[in-house]
C-alpha cells in the first residue's frame, strides 16, 4: 500500500513540476492528458493486479 | 416455685444476651463484608493496570490504580476535579503556544507569496505566478507535515494504550464476575472482549488508520496544483471511513447489548436456584452457607464496580490529552484558513481547510474505541445478579 501511495504522489509531483516548467503551447495539453491517463493507471493499479492474477479467482473459489 | 425462679433467671440472663447477639449480628455483617472485600482485593493482581497507569500523564495527580480502587470501595474517593481541570487547561495552552509559531510561519509565507505575485510584471507572468504558488504550497506542506508526525505518533500511542488497558482490565472483571456467580454472563463477555481486542483492533489499525493516512496524502497531493484533481477520491475515502466506522460500531454495540442483557437473567435464575438448594438441602449449616455466599457475591460486586470505574477514569485520562492536541491543531488550521482567505489566494486556505477536515478521523478512531470500551465495562458493571 505504501508503494501504491508513493507512486501516486510521485506521478502527481512529476506532473505538477512539468506543468509548472513546460511552456504553454500545443504540446502542453497533450502532455497533461498523458499524465492524467498515467495517473488513472497508477490509481487503478491494485485493481488491475487483482484481476490479472489468479488471486481473485482463488478468492471466489474459496468463497464458494 | 424453684422452677419459676429458674425460668425467670434464664429469661433475665438470656434476653440481654439475645439483644447483644442481634446487635453483634448487624455490626458483624459489615465487618464481615469488609474483611471479605479486603481478602478478595489482596488476591487480585493489579500489576498490569499499575504499569499502564504509570505511563499516563494525568494519573499521577489521582494516585495509583490500587489507591483509586480502594478509595472507590470505601467511598472516600474525591476526584479533586479542580486540579485535573487545571492540568487539562495547562496542556491546552502549552499546545497552543507550541503550535502558534508554525501557524504564524504559514501566514507569513502565504502573505509573502501573494506580495511577490502581485508585484511581479512581465510577459510570462502566468508561469511565474504558478511557480511562486507552487513554492509557497510546498513550504506550507513541509510545515504541516512536521506537525502531523506528532499527531500521528500521539494518536497511535493512545489507541495502543487503550488496547493494552482493555486486555489488562477484562481478565480482572471477568474473574470477579465468576466469583459473583454470573457464569453465563462471563461466557457471553469473553468473546466480546476477544472481538474488542482482536477484530476491532484490527479494523482500527489496519483499515481505518491507513484510510486516514491515505486521505491526508491525497488532500496534500490534490491541492498541489489546480491541474491535478483528486478531490473526489478524497471524498470517496471519507465516505469509506464513515461506513466502516458505522458498520463495526453498530455490529459491536448491538451484539453486546442484546447478549449482555439476556445473559444477566439466566444468571439470576440459576443463582436463586443454587441458594434455595443450599438452604433447604444442606442440613443445619445450609442457612449460614447461603449467607456466606451473599457476602462473597456482594464483595465481588463492590470490587468489580470499583475496578470498572477506576478503569474508566484511567481511560479518560489517557484519551483526553491526544484528543485535545488534535482538536487544537485542527481548529488552529481552520483559523489560519480563515485568516488567509481575504488575502486573495484561496488555494492555500483551501489546502488548510481540507487538512483540518481530515484531522477529524483520528479523533473519531479514538472516540469509537473509547466508547466501545466504556459500553462493555458499563454493561459488565450493570450485570449484577439480583439478591
Amino acid at each position: 500500500m505504501t508503494s501504491w501511495l508513493l507512486s501516486i504522489v510521485g506521478v502527481v509531483f512529476l506532473g505538477v513540476m512539468i506543468d509548472v516548467i513546460a511552456p504553454s503551447g500545443k504540446t502542453n495539453s497533450i502532455i497533461k492528458t498523458m499524465f492524467a491517463i498515467m495517473l488513472i493507471y497508477v490509481v487503478l493499479s491494485p485493481i488491475i493486479k487483482l484481476i490479472g492474477s489468479d488471486e481473485l479467482s482463488d478468492w471466489i473459489d474459496l468463497g464458494l | 416455685m424453684k422452677k419459676i425462679i429458674l425460668l425467670l433467671l434464664i429469661i433475665f440472663l438470656a434476653v440481654p444476651q439475645f439483644g447483644i447477639v442481634f446487635a453483634d449480628e448487624t455490626n458483624s455483617s459489615e465487618v464481615e463484608l469488609e474483611e471479605e472485600v479486603e481478602k478478595t482485593l489482596e488476591d487480585i493482581d493489579f500489576r498490569d493496570m499499575e504499569n499502564i497507569s504509570s505511563d499516563s500523564d494525568l494519573l499521577d495527580i489521582m494516585g495509583s490504580f490500587q489507591e483509586v480502587v480502594d478509595d472507590l470501595i470505601s467511598g472516600k474517593y474525591s476526584d479533586n476535579s479542580s486540579s485535573i481541570i487545571g492540568e487539562i487547561v495547562n496542556k491546552v495552552f502549552s499546545q497552543i503556544s507550541s503550535l502558534i509559531p508554525v501557524v504564524l510561519m504559514i501566514i507569513a509565507v502565504a502573505i509573502l507569496g501573494n506580495l511577490m505575485r502581485s508585484f511581479q510584471t512581465g510577459n510570462n507572468s502566468k508561469e511565474v505566478s504558478d511557480l511562486i504558488h507552487f513554492v509557497c504550497v510546498a513550504v506550507v506542506i513541509v510545515l504541516i507535515v512536521s506537525l502531523f508526525k506528532n499527531v500521528y505518533s500521539i494518536t497511535t500511542n493512545c489507541v495502543e494504550n487503550i488496547s493494552n488497558q482493555i486486555t489488562a482490565i477484562f481478565p480482572i472483571l471477568l474473574t470477579l464476575m465468576t466469583a459473583m456467580g454470573s457464569t453465563v454472563s462471563v461466557g457471553i463477555y469473553q468473546p466480546v472482549v476477544a472481538i474488542l481486542t482482536n477484530v476491532i483492533g484490527f479494523v482500527l489499525t489496519k483499515i481505518l488508520y491507513p484510510i486516514f493516512l491515505m486521505s491526508f496524502v491525497f488532500v496534500i497531493v490534490g491541492n498541489l496544483s489546480e491541474k491535478v484533481k483528486l478531490n473526489k477520491f478524497t471524498s470517496f475515502l471519507g465516505s469509506l471511513f464513515k461506513w466502516v466506522v458505522g458498520f463495526t460500531f453498530t455490529l459491536f454495540a448491538g451484539f453486546l447489548a442484546v447478549r449482555g442483557i439476556s445473559a444477566g437473567k439466566y444468571d439470576t435464575i440459576s443463582l436463586k436456584a443454587t441458594r434455595f438448594a443450599m438452604k433447604s438441602y444442606v442440613p443445619l449449616i445450609g442457612g449460614y452457607l447461603s449467607d456466606g455466599l451473599d457476602y462473597v457475591m456482594l464483595s465481588s460486586a463492590l470490587i468489580k464496580n470499583a475496578v470498572g470505574v477506576a478503569g474508566l477514569i484511567l481511560m479518560f485520562s489517557t484519551v483526553i490529552v491526544p484528543i485535545i492536541y488534535v482538536v487544537v491543531f485542527k481548529l488552529l488550521l481552520q483559523m489560519t484558513a480563515g485568516v488567509l482567505e481575504p488575502i486573495g489566494d484561496s488555494r492555500i486556505s483551501k489546502l488548510l481547510e481540507d487538512i483540518s477536515k481530515v484531522l477529524v478521523y483520528p479523533i473519531v478512531i479514538i472516540l469509537a474505541l473509547a466508547f466501545m470500551y466504556l459500553l462493555s465495562v458499563g454493561l459488565i458493571m450493570c450485570t449484577f445478579v439480583g439478591v
